[in-house]
């Protein structure tokens, strides 16, 4: 048993030297942040993620990569977003997003900008920089920080169809926001197995006997074949699905098939059009060509917008079923043109009540028209903007 | 040195005052529209309370005005409509000067409206700055406004009233020579109050400065009763000018009118009907075309005034 006497004087100084080395430390010298820091970093040190299902083709006609990506930000209070591509050999990099105070988690798009006819594969990585509170920077990559995902630029897909248990063919537009065109065979649809290919064909460059306007007011927006033609009809009819793309702002379509004996083009009365993913899926018993056109079925409503009154900031007015070369000139009350729209996006053509000059216009009663180049007519109307 | 001070505190006012907002300034008097809007150094009837409050104070008569119209008729989807009442009540003794009251709204059905409710008090201020009527006749007025804009707004932003107003006022100053020449400043919504949903939302100041030369006959010419106007309007730092003319004919029975601005080409015609002693009803119709919109069949304009004693 050991026994320690010490005396007032040895127990003062006991305490002071204690002290001393306490002070001395450099924890408490120079880090007491730094331990709250090192031990709350250790404690939920950030864990990001991100998910994405990669794309492995791009249509050739659409030539636009969009991915879908989903980041778990794991608790980092900034971010920034990119993707590194290769196009023929090419390096180049796209900002899209960039952020502070992320939210745990964010399901956003990337889109690339649109390829030029030629290019033949696109590799991509996303990549993600993140800061935490401390200014700590650390990154994360897809597929990983040295490879790259390739997505080939294609015009078709091709696969068999078995005669047992069917199967699907899809053909991938290489837009993962909206969706793809594919075929879907139920089994016993054929007796023996079947090597389908869906091809999706340049409307512009196909045989003129083909290509053009249906009426003359609809226009044709996408064009598929389905190959080899079977005979004779299918008796379990397939569920087809066709993606339109993004460069229509229609809302109104009509399905067609184009008929080999008569070379003529057949409206397919029974189809379902799916505007958020910009698809048309109807049942096929047919090979051959299928066409989406816009709609000669519109009325001057289904160009005028829904949204009539609109707060500035709070939201926009969409004309719809509007294209190139078509145009909406916003008039004030005075009868004087303030501005003049000749280009929308997905969504439409979109007046977010700015003039032409860049500022926002008075609140006020507004008129439009709407020029719409194949109706010969102008669509007249009012909505208001107000702050 | 007493026209100088004007003229300098109107072009210092001119530069103070500048906001961006709603209420439109274009659409009501037949009789204005007829010339174009340039009515600021004219204004000598029921128009006056818009145009430019001094002219109240010129009236001899009561006179009371209904204006209806239809804005941008042929276009299939727009249904705009302008209306207006105005009176003016000049007291018996010509030193207590007139006082007026006027409505004026634009609405399109379901979608928004604007409406201006006004009270006007004007006289003469030839004694006050001891000035000769039989040279010049200056004439001064305030207007007090009650502005309100109703939307009817869906249900994305139910959160928001439905209606906004605001309390404002309008100077005038008209001065009329012998000569025949008129000089008329008029500014409207001085304060220019915030009528803004969910941003402010400032009305527009605007400053007009007029002029115009009257003749009963045009030399050479020969034009009865003839009047040429022109209006300089100044909002939100743009400046627009309005042009107009008004002859009358048959005995002064028949007014024949023409004017425009940018934007816009106007005709005009309006006929007095006296009954009794000087108790009169004038008929106008005004035509505005739009030179931008395409397709419409133009605005139509129709009022009725009263004049009596």
């Amino acid at each position: 048993m050991l026994k320690l006497k010490m005396n007032r004087k040895q127990i003062f100084l006991s305490i002071l030297l204690v002290f001393s080395v306490l002070l001395a430390s450099p924890v408490y010298m120079f880090g007491a942040q730094q331990i709250v820091k090192v031990v709350s970093a250790a404690a939920s040190f950030p864990v990001a993620r991100i998910i994405h299902d990669e794309i492995t083709t791009v249509s050739s006609i659409r030539r636009i990569l969009e991915a879908k990506i989903s980041v778990d930000f794991g608790g980092y209070t900034s971010a920034t977003a990119k993707i590194n591509y290769y196009l023929n050999g090419s390096s180049e990099s796209i900002l899209v997003k960039d952020k502070g105070a992320v939210q745990d988690q964010e399901e956003f798009y990337i889109s690339l900008p649109k390829f030029d006819s030629g290019d033949a594969k696109v590799d991509y990585q996303i990549q993600i920089t993140f800061k935490d509170a401390y200014d700590n920077t650390s990154y994360l990559y897809w597929p990983s920080s040295s490879t790259y995902q390739t997505a080939d630029i294609v015009s078709y897909s091709s696969g068999v169809v078995t005669a047992g248990s069917g199967g699907t063919i899809r053909f991938e537009s290489g837009n993962q926001q909206y969706g793809n065109t594919e075929i879907v065979f139920s089994s016993g649809t054929f007796t023996t197995d079947q090597t389908i290919t869906i091809t999706e064909l340049s409307v512009p460059s196909l045989s003129p006997s083909y290509s053009g306007s249906v009426s003359g007011t609809s226009r044709m927006v996408a064009l598929y074949s389905i190959m080899p033609l079977w005979a004779p009809a299918l008796t379990i009819p397939a569920r087809a699905t066709f993606y339109y793309g993004t460069e229509t702002t229609a809302t109104k379509f009509d399905l067609m098939r184009r008929d080999s004996e008569t070379d003529t083009w057949e409206k397919i009365s029974d189809i379902t059009i799916d505007l958020s993913s910009k698809t048309i899926s109807t049942y096929i018993t047919k090979a051959g060509y299928y066409a989406i056109y816009t709609s000669s079925n519109l009325s001057d409503n289904d160009y005028r917008p829904a949204k009539r009154v609109v707060v500035q900031g709070r939201a926009v007015f969409k004309f719809n079923n509007l294209s190139e070369g078509d145009s909406v000139k916003i008039y004030n009350i005075n009868g004087k043109r303030i501005r003049e729209i000749k280009s929308g996006d997905s969504e439409g053509f979109k007046w977010d009540g700015r003039k032409n000059n860049g500022s926002y216009a008075e609140s006020g009663t507004y008129i439009y028209q709407i020029k719409v180049k194949d109706k010969g007519k102008l669509i007249s109307g009012t909505i208001a903007f107000v702050k | 040195m007493k026209k100088i001070i004007i003229i300098t505190a109107v072009l210092m006012t001119m530069v103070i005052i500048k906001a961006e907002g709603a209420f439109v300034d274009t659409y009501w008097g037949v009789r204005a529209l007829g010339m174009g809007g340039a009515f600021t150094s004219v204004a000598n009837d029921s128009n006056a309370p818009l145009y430019n409050i001094a002219g109240i104070a010129n009236a001899v008569q009561q006179e009371v005005t209904l204006m209806g119209s239809r804005l941008f008729t042929g276009l299939e989807g727009v249904e705009i409509g302008a209306n207006y009442f105005g009176y003016i009540h000049p007291m018996a003794n010509e030193n207590y000067g007139a006082i007026s009251f006027a409505w004026s709204s634009i609405s399109t059905p379901g979608l928004r409206r604007e409406d201006t409710f006004n009270a006007g008090y004007a006289r003469y201020l030839n004694d006050v700055m001891r000035i000769d009527r039989e040279i010049v006749n200056i004439t001064g007025g305030v207007n007090i406004k009650y502005l309100v804009q109703e939307v009817k707004f869906d249900e994305d932003d139910s959160d928001l009233d439905n209606s906004k107003g605001a309390v404002t006022g309008d100077i005038g100053i008209l001065a009329q020579f012998n000569n025949g020449i008129s000089l008329g400043y008029s500014n409207k919504y001085i304060t220019s109050p915030d009528i803004g949903f969910v941003y402010e939302d400032k009305v527009s100041n605007v400053n007009v400065i007029g002029i115009s030369y009257y003749n009963d006959m045009v030399p050479v010419l020969r034009i009865p009763y003839f009047t040429i106007a022109t209006d300089i309007l100044m909002r939100d730092g743009e400046t627009s000018v309005r042009v107009g003319l008004e002859t009358y004919v048959i005995e002064g029975k028949l007014a024949i009118r023409a004017g425009g601005r940018e934007e816009a080409f106007d005709l005009g015609f309006g006929y007095e009907f006296v009954f009794g002693n000087n108790t009169k009803l004038i008929i106008d119709y005004a035509l505005e075309l739009p030179m931008e919109v395409e397709e419409t069949m133009g605005s139509h304009f129709v009022g009725l005034s009263f004049r009596f004693d």
